[in-house]
């Protein structure tokens, strides 16, 4: 017998959408979460909006690394393999 | 300071043949043969991929800019360092964040900042729920639900000035909760991975990233409804 989308309302399912989308649900609070999403157009559009969010998040560019800091390390880093091969490992 | 895995020195010349660390799976035993062979772009690159996210790290424990530029940079060099001796035991990133959150630690004490990230202030910080709550009814229904984004995930990804509105979000958000979302959705790291190196619990991780996704979805929302 399914106790179909039983005491969950949209404000827990709000609260437990990161939880879904992550995957870091028992089977049965994942099964009821699915039930009221097949019911509940409102935190089906919810669940999209934040599925989309994370998905624009993930394109986001990483912050450039100034010219002098890549260069100092990388001279740095000629200077640590130079010294490579002449210390006897 | 030990910046290697941990274990017996003596680990080195007991295990594996040539400078491959034994354990590293095979992509990363190929990017370290590349470093102590030497090469520079390979290095460049890796400097590019996580030198920016080791600064947003070391300021977690040492706010001030320019003590944590210093933090990264020695980590660079023990990084360098430890290389020869790296086993592989962790990924390669999972090591190289040790070796800063070690060093930040250690500049943070003296510096006289003793905080720990799993003790900065309470959970959420600002305590609000994923929604407002007046958008639901007593009984937890939606009273004022989502309107309905009109834009394909292809469109939103592309559309300059939502990105722009979200980059903007992000560096509002409460300091614990911008790094755990820009480790775990800009960077893609595991969970597991931000809470070994942030050192904290998967419980806090979760809700430091479910209150982060929550604030930028409704900064899309507010955007995409004109105002409301």
């Amino acid at each position: 017998m399914m106790m179909v989308g039983a005491g969950l309302v949209c404000r827990d399912v709000t609260e437990r959408m990161t939880d879904y989308l992550d995957g870091n649900m028992g089977w049965f609070a994942w099964l009821q979460f699915k039930l009221h999403l097949l019911m509940c157009k409102h935190c089906m559009e919810y669940l999209r909006q934040m599925q989309m969010t994370r998905e624009t998040l993930a394109t986001l560019p990483g912050s450039p690394v100034p010219e002098e800091v890549r260069s100092g390390l990388v001279d740095a880093f000629r200077s640590w393999h130079e010294e490579l091969g002449t210390d006897p490992l | 300071m030990r910046d290697s895995e941990g274990g017996p020195q003596g680990d080195t010349e007991a295990e594996g043949a040539g400078p491959e660390p034994p354990l590293a799976r095979p992509e990363e035993r190929e990017l370290i043969a590349s470093l102590l062979k030497g090469d520079e772009q390979v290095f460049a690159a890796l400097v590019d991929q996580h030198h920016p996210t080791m600064l947003r790290v070391a300021r977690a424990y040492v706010p001030a800019r320019g003590v944590a530029e210093e933090v990264v940079q020695e980590t660079w060099l023990a990084i360098l360092r430890g290389l020869p001796k790296f086993q592989g035991r962790s990924s390669l990133k999972t090591w190289m964040f040790r070796i800063l959150t070690n060093r930040a630690k250690t500049r943070a004490k003296r510096e006289g900042r003793t905080v720990p990230m799993s003790a900065m202030g309470p959970l959420d910080e600002d305590g609000e729920p994923a929604v407002r709550p007046d958008r639901f009814t007593d009984q937890g229904h939606w009273s004022s639900p989502p309107r309905e984004w009109r834009t394909s995930p292809e469109q939103l990804v592309v559309n300059a000035e939502v990105r722009e509105q979200i980059v903007a979000a992000i560096a509002t958000l409460p300091e614990r909760q911008r790094l755990v979302v820009t480790l775990r959705d800009l960077k893609g790291w595991t969970s597991q991975e931000v809470c070994n190196v942030l050192e904290i619990s998967h419980t806090n991780q979760r809700v430091l990233l479910h209150r982060a996704r929550s604030k930028v979805r409704a900064v899309v929302e507010r955007y995409l409804d004109g105002g409301s």
